[in-house]
């Protein structure tokens, strides 16, 4: 058994190295703006996905206002650093606190409803972010979007666009640590018991309202850091890059990679992510090659592809031991 | 000996239904204690308000002298009542370990945040579960089978590791909801062979069953209920000769084929 843990470790430690190798050769080989800032879409939407993991792929509750959330996270930092004047590093406090304070607003509507009733309260939520982002526009400067937000700067370091990247590298590099910490442990295995039954998880002393919220508080907490990523490498916000659609995304994210896993997480957001772009060749037709992509693998691996690469994994290794036998 | 769980005049109306009426009944301290009836008697109601499922319309329930009627389920399951379900409650997508795992979540102390500023701790808390975990299985015979996918094993083997995770959550008393039901002759002598073994660990086991064989072999007081109320209490042999328990549920076949 040990032996077994052993090995399922090793495997979360070296997907999480190789894609972050993978992440850091990409940037070196080809080091041009363009590339630089689909990488960085791909570091915070990383971030995203383990969060919505937590409360979506974990504890099953449906969550469609991860776009929401960012948006809160995104203007709270731009608001703050433009207008009000703060200091990028004194944002982030306030991020933390924007962060715990949703996650109990989300998780607590989410002890009553359950299934389609909490998907259309999450899209309310969405909805409503986006609207109040562009119609406040003394605050958030509505449709026209709010500029020269600063980098995440701590004093001096990382005040240039390049080095911040390095930044959110780290960030998301800690953040991943820190889910799998979380998934790998008594807290994924209650998460997942309450997806699975509740009555029994009940039956088993686990407090379901208390751990429903805290899994909605990761959850934001993880998409109000992913927001701050956003709003400070492309210094400019506004409303259109926080709607429902966006949201769908993510939940196709999760899907694609494989629900529950930490490694699936990064494999999704980064297939939804990269493919896409890789696929602007095509002109006119890249989004319905996309589309098709997606519904061949919705198809044909319906539990994601981690759980896919894991199987074929397995069996390279135990072929490899009978070898050695 | 002690009382263990005790009911007082508990009733419980759904609407204009009265499920359970006014039920009174004890079970003491380290008794095999059976509940026994008719179907849509009140059996799992009764079991379902010990647990905190829902609370009692009208009465009291008490727990090692300590009042636990409007208790969270999560709150009693703490105090150290075990249960098993009526239809298996397995956690389908984990293993057979992880489900016997999650059994022991509430034993652990460390909480999320500070489970996250002390990795170490956490881990050595689970290297802790993971051992516990493994001697469980080891006692109730799945070790072999740690590993599967639950969704696969059979239900014989589902059955067993549902009171697996129950003893898991270290229970003074467990209630099992029909635990015998849908399984075969040698299963279910395996399966009492099982309880007898927790019984004799000191374990109070309370138990809602249909199969006679099972009641009358392992009880020590067989409380029976007709339409929500109590209609006799006893041993197995009083029950047996219970005029009124033969005429509500066990009829005169079992009296003669018990004599004869």
């Amino acid at each position: 058994m040990n032996k077994n843990t052993a090995i399922r470790k090793g495997i979360i430690a070296a997907v999480a190295t190789a894609a972050g190798l993978a992440l850091l050769i990409v940037f070196f080989s080809v080091s041009n703006t363009y590339v630089q800032s689909v990488m960085n879409m791909l570091l915070y939407n990383i971030v995203l996905v383990l969060g919505l993991n937590f409360i979506t792929g974990l504890t099953g509750q449906m969550n469609l206002a991860t776009a929401g959330m960012l948006a809160l996270g995104a203007y709270t930092y731009g608001v703050l650093t433009t207008t009000g004047g703060w200091e990028p590093w004194v944002a982030l406090f306030a991020l933390f606190a924007v962060g715990l304070a949703l996650g109990r607003c989300l998780g607590f509507p989410s002890l009553r409803l359950k299934g389609f009733f909490l998907s259309l309260t999450t899209i309310g939520f969405t909805e409503i972010v986006r609207l109040l982002a562009s119609n406040l526009a003394d605050v958030t400067g509505g449709t026209m979007g709010l500029s020269n937000i600063p980098h995440l700067s701590f004093f001096f370091a990382f005040a240039d666009k390049n080095s911040y990247f390095y930044l959110n590298l780290i960030f998301t590099v800690i953040l991943t640590l820190i889910a799998i910490h979380i998934v790998y442990s008594k807290w994924g295995r209650a998460y997942k018991a309450i997806r699975d039954n509740v009555e029994a998880a009940e039956a088993d002393g686990i407090h379901i309202s208390k751990l429903k919220i805290q899994a909605f508080t990761l959850a934001s907490i993880y998409a109000v850091i992913a927001g701050c990523m956003y709003a400070g490498y492309n210094t400019y916000l506004n409303p259109t890059g926080f709607t429902i659609t966006h949201s769908q995304n993510y939940i196709a994210m999760l899907m694609l990679g494989g629900l529950g896993s930490v490694p699936g997480n990064i494999i999704g957001a980064t297939l939804v992510t990269v493919l896409p772009e890789l696929l602007r060749e095509f002109d006119d037709y890249y989004w319905l090659m996309f589309c098709t992509v997606c519904l061949v693998m919705a198809i044909f691996v319906p539990d994601g592809l981690w759980p896919l690469l894991r199987k074929l994994f397995r069996k390279l290794t135990r072929r490899d031991t009978r070898a050695l036998r | 000996m002690a009382t263990m769980l005790k009911l007082d005049h508990i009733t419980k109306k759904f609407g204009g239904l009265v499920a359970v009426n006014d039920l009174c009944m004890e079970v003491k301290e380290h008794e095999i204690h059976a509940l026994i009836g008719p179907n849509g008697a009140g059996k799992t109601t009764a079991t379902n308000m010990i647990e905190g499922v829902y609370p009692p319309t009208s009465g009291h329930i008490y727990f090692m002298d300590k009042e636990i009627t409007n208790m969270q389920t999560y709150q009693i399951a703490r105090l150290g009542i075990g249960r098993t379900f009526q239809n298996i409650k397995v956690y389908n997508t984990m293993t057979a370990l992880e489900n016997v795992m999650v059994g022991g979540h509430q034993l652990t102390k460390l909480d999320l945040f500070p489970s996250i500023l002390r990795p170490f701790k956490l881990r050595q808390e689970e290297k802790m579960l993971r051992e516990k975990a493994e001697h469980m299985l080891d006692y109730i015979g799945l070790y072999s089978i740690r590993n599967e996918l639950v969704k696969n094993l059979p239900y014989g083997n589902r059955k067993v590791l549902e009171i697996g995770r129950a003893l898991m959550t270290d229970p003074k008393l467990i209630l099992l909801d029909e635990p015998a039901a849908g399984l075969n002759p040698s299963e279910r002598a395996d399966f009492i062979r099982l309880l007898l073994r927790i019984y004799d660990e000191g374990k109070t086991l309370f138990f809602i069953e249909h199969n006679m064989d099972v009641v009358m072999n392992v009880s020590q007081m067989i409380t029976v209920v007709n339409f929500g109320a109590k209609i006799a209490e006893g041993t197995p042999r009083e029950i047996q000769n219970d005029p009124e328990v033969i005429k509500a549920y066990l009829g005169e076949r079992f009296k003669v084929a018990n004599n004869g």
